[in-house]
């Protein structure tokens, strides 16, 4: 068609698929534009961001004007082509490359783990090649044990080798390749005989038959006999959205298929295998009341009505301040939110803290003061910046989604890493344009914005200063007044700048945002700000103490001390975290935990109650990036009750009334109350990630000791993986840390 | 009055018949509506079909009273099935004396009551309950709910669940019957072998 050559402007090309006119970009494939007008073209080895493989021949269409049937994975639109998807032809062709497919195929599909959701198999359907014409018997290769966590069965596999790019390409591991030739080539793990990697399983994830199969998930069940439900992986920061897979109360298999989220169908090795802590065997499922020394079981009722009643005790002999308030870095929002509320309106004190794992405090006030609140990164847009500036931190054992963001930044469009750190990082090894290997990343930023820095970070900052758009990510080795250099100093450069400071845990963004410090109420205001006060006591009543809490470290002082008698722990191991001696808890008149499990901090406790998992309960979490994903209920565990009704009960037995009968009755106290929580909850509802804008005016960061990272690997996280099979099975979980697969 | 004998009950106000007379009961006409004769013919018209009917009728008993019997003494004696009888389920094992099953699900898929329920668990080495890769650990037939539609043994790839002729199920109590994977399984060989 000339007059469509003629007429086409330059930045798009008009084609016929089908008898559809569609419009695309020059250099768009095939295979792509038909999606985009809603033809499906079937196709095993083809994968959108991942190199162009033209090894499975599903995607053959024919085109008009060319001799023989093209790949439409690998022919990009013309304009004026005319191509059909469906007619015999192609019928035929893919009917064969179908029969081709199958000749050492087995069709053990009742047995295998893919099938119900299998490419293949929906293929055959499909076009129809099940009977084969062979008589030849199929080859056969005994299964293999790649790891602990990946099974290969050579039979099945089909060779369309998205395993070995997903590996190489997307996770930066190369951890697979081929062997041999022909019908008898082979995946195998490039180092040894057993997988040497992260244990991600996205290969897992990725195949479209069942040749490479999950350890945790094999011969369990069928794809039909779970249930599904999207919620927020409870590790990490990133937030990744997870997609439980339940069956009979229990989690199956955790995956992202529906590609919804910010991570899209990525997820770590936690966030796939590292869920079963949930159904671990060591859960709590009964309260525990110390009675003569030792714990023993009791009843919801009398565990609730003993802390109460020493609570009390406590107030009446030793006054308010004499009660502190541990949070975790993994509750709620709306249970972080309620157990401030607790701690400030029913208990009258700010003594309360959480383990800061990053200082959004101080990120937040700046930002504020810099009159830029709305330059906080979010995942996306780390994945879309030019350059980017990364301080401290190793986001690849720490922040898997994080450091896919990077990868994907420097790959997909050639970003610039501009990596600041005391250790060779992985991301400095492989990605990074300029790597300055320091000493002390709090002395480097010191000298990068200084009057004269030296060696690498001078390049690094000539460098800075011609980028257009840059993300800056630092860690917890950034904090309080550095912060606040850091903010000034990348706000002035020439290019646009956004900030992500790297929080370690599921929520401990919305712990600091909802106000779980001694200093802070909720949107960082401070305690001794009268409007601020006066905005959360209209609604709460009677008023909030103006005087800032301990912090953590004053509050374990104070124990010690004697000033302190009661301390309430919720989801945190203080006793672990920060060193508590087990004389020093001894010394209160009340240690009341609630916990998933008997922690170091459980284990000297006068009262423990089981706490809900993440997957049991619903409310929202704010990712290291400030966006709020909702966490649905999956499951129930009899025995359990989630933080949100613990701190109702507490509530009621210590005389206040609070309104809320869930957790969105609390929610929206936060969205109208807490400054930058304003978001809009229909795209919450759905799924979707809505970021906040958080503003105000913090006190400093009283102390260098409050904001410190955990460090973990790939393979723990807090006090929670001890109790995880899947991240303790793996060969690698042994590697030390910051071990570069 | 005239035809007392015959009932119209077709002719009712407010519908129409279209004249034609259906559900009429008939009685020996009595009346002096129709001549002697014809009265006469009828009334032995009646009394002839009626004969005849009954001697056709009780022919067929006379007949039936010489054939074999058709029905079961049940419970006394044993009761016999055309093989195709869809009973109590059966799940087979192979020549080796393994389990069929491979736990793939199918059954339970296609189950309209939704009364099958399987837990599946891998076979190893030194524990080999099937000759697949999976095994079913647990096997549920809910009973209470069974429509015994057969929609099971269709679906199976395997051949392992099967229609066995056991009736006898009826129970007082609900709970005993979910049938367990050991009741609905047939016995291995070996044992089968022993008296």
């Amino acid at each position: 068609m000339p007059e469509t050559m003629t007429t086409a402007a330059p930045s798009a090309v008009t084609l016929t698929i089908d008898g559809k006119t569609v419009t695309a970009p020059p250099g768009t494939l095939l295979i792509e534009a038909a999606k985009q007008a809603g033809i499906e073209v079937p196709s095993f080895c083809y994968y959108p961001g991942m190199a162009l493989q033209g090894a499975c021949r599903m995607c053959l269409v024919s085109i008009e004007k060319m001799g023989k049937l093209q790949t439409a994975c690998t022919t990009t639109v013309a304009p004026g082509m005319v191509v059909h998807t469906e007619n015999d032809e192609v019928r035929n062709a893919r009917k064969a490359m179908l029969e081709f497919l199958l000749t050492n195929h087995p069709l053990d599909c009742p047995v295998c783990d893919k099938g119900g959701e299998c490419e293949l198999q929906d293929a055959v359907f499909r076009y129809g090649a099940a009977e084969t014409r062979f008589m030849e018997s199929k080859l056969h290769h005994e299964e293999k044990q790649f790891s602990k966590l990946i099974y290969y069965d050579w039979p099945r596999c089909i060779l369309c080798y998205r395993c070995v790019r997903v590996c190489d390409e997307i996770m930066d591991v190369n951890a697979y390749g081929v062997a041999f030739r022909a019908a008898h080539s082979e995946i195998i793990p490039n180092r040894g005989e057993k997988l040497e990697c992260e244990e991600c399983g996205m290969c897992v994830d990725i195949c479209p038959v069942g040749a490479l199969t999950s350890g945790t998930y094999r011969y369990k069940t069928r794809p039909w006999e779970m249930n599904y439900t999207g919620t927020v992986c409870n590790h990490c920061g990133d937030g990744c959205k997870t997609t439980l897979s339940i069956r009979n109360n229990e989690i199956i298999r955790a995956n992202n298929r529906d590609h919804s989220g910010i991570n899209g169908e990525f997820l770590c090795v936690k966030g796939r295998f590292g869920w079963d802590f949930v159904n671990s065997q060591e859960r709590l499922l009964e309260p525990r009341v110390r009675r003569n020394g030792s714990q023993a079981p009791a009843s919801w009722d009398d565990a609730l009505g003993l802390a109460v009643e020493r609570l009390k005790a406590v107030i009446k002999e030793h006054g308010r301040d004499a009660v502190a308030v541990i949070g975790s870095n993994r509750t709620s929002n709306e249970e972080n939110y309620l157990l401030q509320r607790l701690a400030r309106s029913v208990l009258g004190t700010n003594n309360i803290d959480h383990h800061r794992t990053a200082d959004y405090a101080s990120l937040v006030g700046a930002l504020t003061a810099a009159g830029a609140k709305d330059r906080h990164a979010t995942m996306a847009e780390i994945a879309s910046a030019n350059s980017i500036l990364l301080i401290g931190n190793d986001p690849t054992q720490q922040h898997p989604l994080v450091a896919l963001q990077i990868r994907e930044a420097v790959r997909q469009h050639g970003a610039h890493l501009y990596v600041i750190n005391r250790n060779r990082i992985k991301l400095a090894e492989r990605q990074a344009a300029v790597f300055a290997e320091v000493k002390n990343e709090t002395e480097a930023l010191a000298s990068l914005i200084g009057d004269s820095p030296s060696g690498e970070l001078a390049a690094l900052r000539e460098k800075l200063q011609a980028e257009s758009d840059t993300v800056v990510i630092f860690g917890s080795e950034i904090q309080g007044r550095d912060v606040q250099r850091l903010v000034r100093w990348a706000l002035a450069l020439p290019g646009r700048t956004r900030f992500v400071a790297l929080g370690d845990y599921a929520n401990s963004r919305g712990a600091a945002d909802m106000g779980l410090l001694p200093n802070t109420l909720p949107g960082y205001s401070p305690v001794s700000d009268v409007a601020a006060s006066a905005r959360f006591e209209s609604v709460w009543g009677g008023s909030i103490p103006s005087k800032p809490g301990r912090n953590i470290r004053e509050i374990i002082v104070d124990i010690d001390s004697g000033a302190i008698k009661a301390l309430l722990v919720f989801g945190s191991n203080p006793a672990k975290t920060f060193g508590v001696s087990k004389e020093t808890l001894a010394k209160l008149s009340l240690l009341f935990v609630a916990d998933l499990f008997p922690t170091e901090t459980a284990a000297m406790a006068d009262v423990v109650v089981p706490a809900a998992s993440f997957a049991e309960k619903s409310g929202t979490v704010t990712n290291l990036c400030g966006e709020v994903q909702a966490l649905r209920k999956t499951m129930r565990k009899a025995g359990t009750r989630s933080d949100f009704e613990i701190l109702l009960a507490l509530a009621r037995l210590l005389g206040a009334a609070w309104p809320y009968r869930t957790p969105d009755d609390v929610l929206r106290e936060i969205v109208e109350r807490v400054p930058g929580y304003s978001i809009a909850l229909p795209h919450l509802l759905v799924g979707g990630a809505v970021p906040t804008r958080p503003e105000g005016a913090p006190l400093a960061l009283e102390r260098a000791d409050l904001v410190f990272s955990s460090g973990d690997s790939l393979f723990t996280s807090g006090s929670v993986s001890r109790f995880s099979w899947a991240l303790n099975a793996p060969e690698e979980a042994r590697r030390p840390r910051g071990h570069i697969f | 009055m005239k035809n007392i004998g015959i009932r119209d009950d077709t002719v009712r106000p407010g519908r129409s018949s279209g004249g034609r007379r259906r559900n009429a009961v008939f009685y020996f006409d009595l009346s002096e509506a129709l001549p002697y004769t014809e009265r006469m013919a009828k009334m032995l018209r009646e009394v002839t079909g009626t004969v005849g009917a009954l001697a056709k009728g009780f022919a067929v008993t006379f007949k039936t009273m010489f054939r074999p019997a058709v029905t079961e003494n049940y419970p006394a004696e044993p009761v016999h099935f055309e093989g195709r009888y869809r009973g109590l389920h059966v799940l087979r094992r192979d020549e080796n004396g393994l389990e069929k099953c491979v736990a793939c699900f199918l059954c339970a898929a296609a189950c309209p009551a939704n009364c099958i329920y399987i837990e599946a668990a891998e076979n190893t080495s030194d524990h080999r309950i099937s000759a697949a890769e999976r095994y079913a650990k647990v096997y549920n037939i809910d009973y209470n709910r069974c429509i015994f539609c057969g929609y099971c043994v269709e679906a199976c790839p395997c051949d392992a669940i099967t229609h066995g002729h056991g009736f006898e199920i009826a129970s007082y109590d609900m709970n005993g019957l979910v049938y367990r994977k050991e009741q609905l399984l047939e016995k291995p060989p070996a044992a089968a072998a022993k008296p």
